[in-house]
């Protein structure tokens, strides 16, 4: 078996990952699981709003293109709720959509990062969103 | 007689359905078979991937350095040019290394002979996730010669995931071949970026016109990120190329470079081109100056705009775009600049200028 990193203390921050790839969320949810962070997941729009409702996430790393609900509708969901509106948001998109950037900035993302990624920048960048979140 | 003979084929037909339905139900069942042991494979093995790409001390453990047969390997390596093809950083660089060492390369260059070619195809988009500088000699070659587009395709946005100067010499020498779509190539040599920076600035100055022109254009969009020398040498050549490149596309593009690039010493060079015999290339060079706000051009904005005017036929955009570059660089906006026969038909668009720069004309 491969040795899962530590697990979180109980008072650790709380980041959702969404995103319909499996192989992507798993790499994504093993190196933030390894920054000592309580890692939610979730395969799909529907799915990723119930979570976050659920475990009020202090960030949310959320796909653009999902089946049944787009990042850009769940980041408009989770803006317009106020128990979600707090919620940092990191997009994460593919490069050519330059579009989609432009349009998650005006829902109030927070932050993106484009696919190909390297895994210890989006680390960094969650733990610079966790820092906002506190200040 | 006839009725046996009948009765015979009937019975021959039915045993030949009934064996072609078992041998389709034999070999789905068989298919499913491979598919879930592959699925599998796949599932045990992921976990030690991402344990390995995820973590940046970690060392590839034995269940990937140990994979030796035949199945293991084959489902490693569609597992690693997955997270190849979504990676990139220091864990993309591990990536790049582990396939090299334990011959993942060597066996994808070895399927780019296959007769298949859906398995050419695979092995040239393994290829480019795998990053692997040598293979980009084969995949350039595969890109000219073979004989399936959709192979070429796949070999063309490999080499795009190739960050090496080599990848993006062989893109080039692709564009006047008409192998590939020229915006498929296009959109590779933008995927490699800076890395192809110095191959496209030589590929300004290529003999054949749209390798030039898409040179000049993607030196433009990529060159932001330059280092020094480089950004000389490419403003350098752009210059050059907007001054006396033959080709109108060419000069076009060079000038948009030079504003993409900010070249503020290219006065000389757009004030020329605003005098350019073709439409396309004034408007481009108005727009240039606006882009990077040459004031000592101004007159010969009003001067172009004045011109066109008179025209029987004048070209709209490029009186839209010199007037408001006009009307963003001039000192003052003296609408009496424009020659009189021009100045009712260009009054509508000196006021729109002015607005859209917050001025007003004098």
């Amino acid at each position: 078996m491969v040795a899962a990193p530590d697990s979180p203390a109980a008072d650790a921050p709380v980041v959702l990952v969404v995103d319909d790839d499996d192989d992507l969320r798993a790499i994504v949810e093993f190196r933030l699981r390894r920054e000592g962070l309580t890692v939610h997941s979730a395969s799909d729009g529907d799915q990723a709003l119930a979570v976050a409702r659920d475990v009020m996430p202090q960030v949310c790393v959320l796909d653009v293109m999902m089946p049944k609900r787009s990042g850009h509708e769940v980041l408009r969901e989770l803006r317009a709720d106020p128990a979600t509106r707090g919620i940092r948001v990191i997009l994460l998109t593919a490069r050519a959509q330059e579009r989609d950037v432009n349009d998650g900035f005006e829902l109030g993302a927070d932050d993106y990062l484009t696919k190909p990624f390297s895994p210890g920048e989006l680390a960094t960048r969650v733990r610079a969103q966790l820092a906002r979140a506190r200040a | 007689m006839l009725l046996t003979l009948a009765i015979a084929t009937t019975i021959l037909l039915f045993v030949l359905i009934v064996l072609l339905i078992v041998a389709l139900v034999v070999r789905r069942s068989l298919d499913a078979q491979r598919e879930a042991r592959e699925r599998e494979t796949y599932e045990r093995l992921r976990p030690h991937v991402v344990a390995w790409l995820g973590d940046p001390d970690a060392e590839p453990g034995p269940e990937l350095v140990g994979a030796t047969d035949a199945r293991s390997r084959d489902v490693l390596s569609k597992l690693l040019s997955r997270y190849g093809s979504m990676l990139r950083g220091e864990a993309r660089d591990r990536l790049i290394r582990f396939v090299a060492e334990q011959g993942y390369v060597e066996a994808s260059v070895r399927d780019l002979r296959s007769l298949r070619p859906w398995r050419r195809g695979r092995a040239a988009r393994a290829l480019g996730d795998f990053g692997s500088a040598r293979a980009v000699r084969h995949l350039s070659l595969l890109v000219v010669r073979d004989r399936d587009r959709f192979v070429r395709l796949a070999a063309t946005r490999a080499l795009g995931r190739i960050d090496d100067y080599k990848s993006a010499a062989a893109l080039l020498m692709l564009l006047p071949t008409e192998q590939v779509p020229a915006g498929v190539v296009a959109q590779s040599l933008l995927d490699l970026g800076i890395h192809g920076f110095g191959a496209l600035v030589s590929g300004c100055d290529d003999e054949d016109d749209v390798t030039r022109r898409t040179a000049c254009r993607l030196v433009g969009l990529i060159g932001a990120g330059a280092s020094p020398d480089a950004m000389r040498a490419a403003h350098d050549v752009l210059r050059r190329r907007a001054a006396t490149d033959d080709d109108a596309g060419v000069r076009t593009a060079a000038l948009g470079a030079l504003a993409a690039l900010g070249d503020t010493r290219s006065e000389e060079v757009v004030r020329a081109a605003l005098h350019d015999e073709e439409p396309a290339v004034r408007q481009a060079a108005a727009a240039t100056a606006h882009a990077l706000f040459l004031r000592e051009v101004a007159p010969d904005l009003i001067e172009v705009v004045g011109r066109e005017l008179q025209l029987d036929r004048p070209n709209w955009r490029l009186v839209r775009t010199a007037s408001h570059a006009w009307a963003a660089l001039a000192e003052q906006l003296d609408p009496d600049a424009l020659p009189v026969e021009a100045r009712e038909v260009g009054m509508p668009f000196l006021r729109e200028a002015a607005v859209a720069s917050s001025r007003s004309l004098a």
